[in-house]
């Protein structure tokens, strides 16, 4: 790979740079760990206990994506990278990661992760990133909220959903008793996708947009219906449903594990609020049904051709990330699963009982189905302006599921 | 104001009399004059003619992540784009945008000049922090505002709640006109600070005897405004709408802090719908057209227009 | 002073103007300043309350020791000041010659100028960026300075332009009749007279590489090198973090500077904006 920093240190020195010299010992690591206040200690002591040269590059979460496209734009990529698993599939059609499967081979990383969370990194048969930290994401209810409201039972069909939706509007003031996500597209993609799993839709059906079928409709309507009847609130984004759910302003909404974290953070009461913080199964339509719950994680992908051998700095530093101490800590320090049989197995993770809850909640999670699209990104934009035109009321659910089809169908015709 | 006049008398040293030439000087001295533009044109060349170039060019090619090197479509791109009602529409969104901003900016930054112009106590002090809102980093300036129209931690919605016209907090941002409303505020905030110095400028120049003549003759303040301010400030006033309109047409992270664009399409300016094609789509050729359409849209009355400002400056 | 304010009515809609303004203006700082002032549990209420009940001066020491603020402040600064001195000399030179001399291509260049200050600058970053990349200025300061020509070069050639077309040629020509050469008449004669309008666009690029978040967050990646904008952004304002408190305080802070310097040059500014518009 060639060197992005040593290479932006200046033009007299680069022409001196040979490809060789340069990438034999530095591995560079971009990651959004490092650039977050909570993340940055623990990634220093990650890396600290490698027995290797690494220049850690942190970017912003929201900003690492463009600037790796923009690296792979420049062919300046760096060794390894943090990914989302969900823009995986995105970016492995840059065409520069090494497929693992031939470098550390198939059966050794059977060995080391289960077959779910190796699926994660796995793009038409090539293992194209490891699994990092996982989980999904999946519903979880504030029980002090809950108890406020009179509501004893966790409901588990779309109906007492609904009731006990109600019974937090009526009951807790200034509440928004689900905190759908009803602002930034990508956001609503994932409300979305598991409300239209829940009524038996799938967005994607067969390589075909599929949204306006009966399913698709009324999946549309049941969210108008909870933002007009003030179950859930217009201008909500993930960050805003965390400070609500730990406010004591939501009873439910949906995250990733490290939706403890956020409470312990935004309550202001730490570790006191976790017996509130309860990860459950999603409602369903018909007592029976499977509740729903869409893969979520982080994987760590390596580029470049010189990186292709087992003994390469950037594969062992990425091992070394993987490797049971390292791991383990690291996610129990967030609250999120370890992506390794060893790991899921350890003392620290199996001891807490709310990342135990939050594997057992999630029976059947899915894949998220826009990901794997290469234009997920223009995707997920038709279908959060179509879901925010029928719930702010500026289309009938109906229409905006006509249009929705017809808009996604255009975008999927190229 | 003793400091007034002198300011006013410093910046009349410079004013040519009447009768001054104007213009070029002598022909012959062109060599001298390429010498002295070179520095700026060969940076400019560098650092945005030829990535202006580059990017037209790149509204021809598919350029996607997925396609490692520009893939030559021709004008499929074009065709594209122009069947797709949602970025007309986007068209139509940044002309409201540009229009109600510079309107609004030129507008208040000239009534405010007018205020601080005339003499009170603390007058030096009050004009210094209302450049205020040109300093705090704008992006920051679109939260402040974002928090005052929180649908739930917002002083907008207290304050409306409390004067019993709403029932229940209002989500602002999540209507058309409410989104819109807030990010042409929140830029009209931003440029007051330029605009009034602007304006302040042209009125410190202005011949005050003149104005002293017209009030003898009768004239009250409207027609003072109309017939003596407003023609004396009509060349600051052309050269602020040209600012205006570039600032207002690349306005970006405000808009994109504040509303990303929402709800659905309503805030979707070119700036961002650009943004969002190349950063959250990855479809650098898409993206590149329609900045092409942009500037195609804005060159013919730009062109004119600017043409004009030269001819009177000449 | 241009106004006659000795009725009663001409005062009430002066005072009722003043207010309306003076509200939409000042509100918003207001509010900045008694967020940053309040503690996070009182900027957390559901009905926020109008001034800070127990005011504290901790998210301002938070900025100021955790925080990387005088770090970021002076990288702003530094950036800021060099490309507005950067910008200011080339268009300088350039709008003088644009205004004085006459030769072959002057106006077409002036225009192609100006309009493609009006192609997207964020599409230009998608071009700008492989060749920083390829010239070594990615994560340089130098690199950062020298993009902000973008934002501001041309329309402060066009203030500089508008302000010399006004100069009367005698002054130059009676020197040249001296016989001092070109470039020694613009230093000596042209530029001491200049200094206000020079000062404006000083100003004016100083404020859009200041504003800049666009440019900035990609093309610096180190922290060390970071600039204020994208500075608070991350630190204050990210994913996993929303301190609003913080995010006023420091933005209060880096403000500061920057307004006390402004009000020095204000007069030179006024004046030089006066120079130039007017004819």
């Amino acid at each position: 790979m060639r060197h992005f920093f040593k290479k932006a240190a200046g033009v007299v020195t680069a022409a001196a740079l040979t490809a060789g010299a340069a990438s034999a010992d530095t591995v560079e690591f971009m990651n959004w760990l490092g650039a977050e206040e909570t993340g940055k200690d623990t990634l220093a002591q990650m890396v600290a206990s490698f027995d290797g040269e690494v220049d850690i590059q942190p970017y912003a979460w929201g900003d690492l994506p463009k600037n790796l496209f923009l690296r792979a734009r420049s062919k300046t990529l760096p060794d390894v990278s943090q990914i989302q698993g969900r823009m995986l599939p995105t970016f492995a059609s840059i065409g520069e990661m090494v497929d693992l499967n031939e470098v550390i081979g198939k059966e050794k990383l059977q060995e080391i992760f289960p077959a779910s969370f190796l699926a994660m990194g796995d793009i038409d048969g090539k293992q194209l990133a490891l699994p990092w930290i996982g989980g999904t994401i999946g519903w979880v209810a504030n029980m002090e909220v809950l108890e406020a409201a009179g509501v004893a039972e966790i409901p588990t069909t779309v109906d007492e959903f609904k009731a006990a939706l109600i019974a937090v509007r009526d009951n807790v003031p200034n509440s928004v008793p689900y905190a759908l996500a009803t602002k930034n597209n990508n956001s609503i993609l994932l409300d979305y996708l598991i409300w239209s799993w829940t009524f038996g839709s799938d967005v994607i059906v067969d390589g075909k947009p599929m949204v306006n079928g009966p399913e698709g409709k009324a999946t549309l309507a049941f969210l108008t219906e909870l933002v007009q009847e003030r179950m859930a609130a217009p201008e909500i984004d993930r960050p805003d449903s965390r400070r609500l759910f730990a406010q004591g302003a939501s009873a439910f909404y949906l995250d990733a594990p490290v939706a403890r974290t956020f409470a312990r953070k935004f309550s202001g009461r730490d570790m006191e609020i976790d017996p509130a913080v309860k990860p459950i199964q999603g409602p369903v339509l018909n007592a029976g049904d499977t509740p729903q719950s869409i893969q979520w994680g982080h994987v760590i992908a390596i580029f470049g051709e010189e990186n292709a051998t087992p003994d390469s700095d950037a594969v062992k530093f990425v091992m070394h990330l993987l490797s049971d101490d390292v791991l383990v800590d690291y996610a129990s320090n967030q609250g999120v699963l370890p992506t390794t049989k060893n790991g899921l197995a350890s003392d620290a993770i199996n001891g807490d009982a709310y990342l135990k809850d939050w594997a057992a909640a999630s029976v059947a999670p899915r894949r998220n189905t826009i990901a794997s699209l290469e234009n997920g990104g223009e995707v997920a934009g038709i279908i959060g302006e179509e879901v925010q035109s029928a719930i702010l009321g500026q289309k009938t659910p109906d229409q905006a599921a006509d249009d929705m089809q017809a808009r996604l169908e255009a975008a999927m015709a190229n | 104001m003793p400091t007034d006049l002198s300011q006013a008398a410093d910046a009349r040293t410079f004013r040519p009399s009447p009768h001054a030439k104007r213009g070029g000087l002598r022909a012959g001295q062109g060599r001298f004059g390429v010498m002295l533009l070179l520095p700026a044109l060969i940076a400019f060349s560098l650092i945005v003619l030829s990535p202006f170039v580059q990017a037209l060019g790149l509204s021809l090619y598919k350029y996607t992540i997925s396609t490692p090197e520009p893939i030559f479509v021709g004008l499929a791109n074009f065709k594209k784009l122009l069947a797709d009602p949602t970025v007309r529409g986007s068209f139509v969104t940044t002309a409201v945008y540009v229009f109600f901003t510079t309107f609004f900016s030129i507008t208040l930054g000239l009534a405010w000049a007018i205020i601080l112009n005339e003499p009170f106590k603390g007058r030096n002090a009050l004009r210094g922090i209302s450049l205020l809102p040109w300093i705090m980093p704008a992006t920051v300036s679109a939260f402040i505002f974002g928090w005052i129209f929180n649908s739930r931690y917002g002083v907008l919605n207290a304050v409306a709640m409390e004067f019993g016209f709403i029932e229940h907090p209002q989500a602002w941002l999540s209507t058309t006109s409410g989104a819109m409303t807030a990010i042409v505020m929140v830029k009209v905030w931003l440029s007051i600070p330029l605009f009034m110095s602007f304006f302040l400028a042209g009125l410190a120049s202005m011949d005050r005897e003149q104005i002293e003549a017209a009030r003898v003759d009768g004239a009250g303040n409207y027609n003072v405004l109309k017939d003596h301010i407003l023609p004396h400030l009509r060349p600051v006033i052309l050269v602020v709408v040209v600012l205006g309109m570039i600032g207002n047409l690349q306005q970006f992270d405000s808009i994109y802090a504040l509303t990303g664009g929402g709800p659905v399409r309503a805030t979707s300016v070119l700036s961002v719908e650009v943004y969002r094609r190349a950063f959250e789509q990855w479809d650098i050729g898409m993206a590149a057209t329609i900045g092409v359409l942009w500037v195609a849209t804005i060159l013919p009355p730009a062109y004119f227009y600017l043409r004009q400002l030269m001819k009177g400056a000449e | 002073m241009m106004l006659d304010l000795s009725t009663t009515k001409a005062k009430l809609v002066f005072f009722a103007v003043a207010a309306a303004i003076g509200f939409f203006l000042f509100f918003p700082v207001y509010w900045t300043v008694i967020s940053a002032l309040k503690s996070d549990n009182e900027l957390y209420q559901i009905v926020p309350t109008a001034y800070p009940h127990a005011p504290t001066l901790d998210h301002f020491k938070t900025a100021l020791t955790e925080g990387q603020l005088p770090k970021l402040l002076g990288n702003s600064l530094f950036v800021s000041l060099s490309s507005a001195a950067f910008n200011a000399t080339l268009a300088t030179y350039a709008g003088y010659s644009f205004a004085k001399y006459r030769y072959f291509g002057r106006k077409p260049v002036m225009m192609f100028m100006l309009s493609a200050q009006m192609f997207p600058f964020g599409l230009l970053l998608i071009t700008i960026y492989p060749m920083y990349v390829e010239w070594g200025l990615l994560d340089t300061r130098l690199g950062l300075i020298l993009s902000y020509i973008v934002f501001a070069l041309p329309v402060a050639t066009y203030m500089i332009y508008s302000y010399f077309s006004q100069v009367p040629n005698e002054l130059i020509e009676a020197a040249r009749a001296d016989g001092a050469s070109d470039l020694r008449i613009f230093h000596t004669i042209v530029l001491p007279i200049s200094i206000p309008p020079i000062v404006t666009v000083f100003l004016y690029s100083f404020m859009w590489s200041w504003n800049d978040l666009l440019y900035s967050l990609t093309l610096i990646v180190s922290d060390d090198k970071r600039t204020v904008a994208p500075g608070l952004l991350l630190t204050y304002l990210n994913e996993t973090n929303a301190d609003w408190g913080g995010a006023m305080a420091a933005s209060l802070m880096a403000a500061t500077p920057v307004i006390l310097g402004f009000m020095f040059l204000q007069r030179f500014f006024i004046q030089g904006v006066t120079a130039g518009a007017v004819k």
